[in-house]
């Protein structure tokens, strides 16, 4: 614990005194908040891990239709026949405001066919590949915005996390013991003063008996 | 193109994209991991205009095969997070999942945390 480097002067007390107020309520809140972040990932993270295990093993299957599918045509014909899509895929943003973080919401938006293209030089299995691939996406956007918010939550996580921590353990244990070394320094000062004061007023006594025992002497 | 409409994006190697050509995203092939770093990190940069004439990202999400996901640097991750879009999320490819995607999650929990808590 390092004191800070000020004057030990009764106005830097009160200054000090005045920030570890300040800092008190800003380290209270910022642990509310770290506590509102945290209970929001808590929710959204488990469900992205489950989002994820179930979009990647569709996701394969889909693949795997799609390998199939592509084995029993031309290259050439498959490219041909994917390259100019009809379908569009578009996304509706929205962004929440989550503890001042700012998390995103997607909302998928879909229209044209899938399968535009000519039925003779392509194949049943292309069809039903894609229409797996059809079927992953939604749930693929949805691990993308849970994702997201996820990512988002977790890095304001730990800024809090940090900002507590440095509060807690760093600016309040140094103001307090700044506080307490003033005040020490402070009373020193009276106590030294007072005695000062006796002291002297002691010596002036002896003076005067000195005088007074001189003049009857006399 | 003022509307607010977000694109999607898909970046990875041709045989893995062309499915998702068909819906409609934006594909995008590369053959090696330093043009797939260029494409994303310029994906993830580019703006549009609004509905209210504001600027804007162009794409929302930016789909990325694994592999190529696994190897973007963190000072990567730092320029394309910058702002809340687009999300850049790796998805597996052809040969399956390699497990990047769950030890993304694992490492969110860890950085939110300060330990894995699901173990």
């Amino acid at each position: 614990m390092a004191k800070l480097n000020v004057n030990p002067t009764r106005m830097e007390l009160l200054n000090l005194k005045k920030q570890i107020k300040t800092a008190e309520r800003g380290h209270k809140l910022l642990r509310d908040k770290q506590d509102g972040l945290m209970q929001k990932f808590m929710e959204i993270i488990r469900e992205a891990r489950n989002l994820r295990k179930e979009v990647e093993k569709q996701l394969q299957a889909a693949f795997k239709n799609f390998v199939q599918a592509s084995a029993m045509m031309y290259p050439e014909m498959l490219e041909n026949a994917l390259l100019y899509p009809s379908a569009k895929v578009s996304l509706d943003v929205e962004t929440k405001n989550v503890m001042s973080v700012r998390i995103p919401n997607f909302t998928l938006k879909q229209e044209g066919n899938i399968l535009n293209y000519g039925y003779l030089q392509t194949s049943g299995e292309l069809d039903k590949a894609l229409e797996a691939f059809q079927e992953v996406l939604p749930k693929l956007i949805a691990l993308a915005e849970i994702e997201r918010q996820a990512e988002r939550l977790a890095e304001e996580t730990e800024k809090t996390r940090r900002r507590v921590n440095a509060l807690e353990h760093m600016l309040l244990p140094n103001l307090k013991e700044t506080v307490k070394f003033i005040s020490m320094k402070l009373s020193e000062a009276e106590r030294s003063a007072t005695t000062g004061v006796m002291r002297i007023k002691a010596s002036i006594e002896e003076q005067q008996e000195e005088a007074a025992r001189k003049a009857k002497a006399a | 193109m003022a509307n607010n409409a977000y694109k999607l994006a898909i970046v990875g190697t041709k045989d893995q994209i062309l499915g998702f050509t068909a819906l409609g995203m934006t594909a995008i092939a590369v053959n090696d991991f330093e043009t797939a770093r260029e494409k994303i990190l310029d994906l993830a940069s580019r703006n549009t205009e609004g509905e209210e004439g504001e600027t804007r990202r162009e794409y929302a999400i930016v789909f990325v095969m694994e592999e190529y996901a696994r190897q973007l640097t963190k000072e990567d991750y730092k320029k394309i997070n910058k702002e809340a879009l687009p999300a850049v999320i790796p998805i597996p490819g052809i040969k399956g999942s390699t497990g990047y995607g769950l030890e993304r999650v694992k490492k969110m929990v860890e950085q939110a945390v300060g330990s894995d808590i699901f173990g």
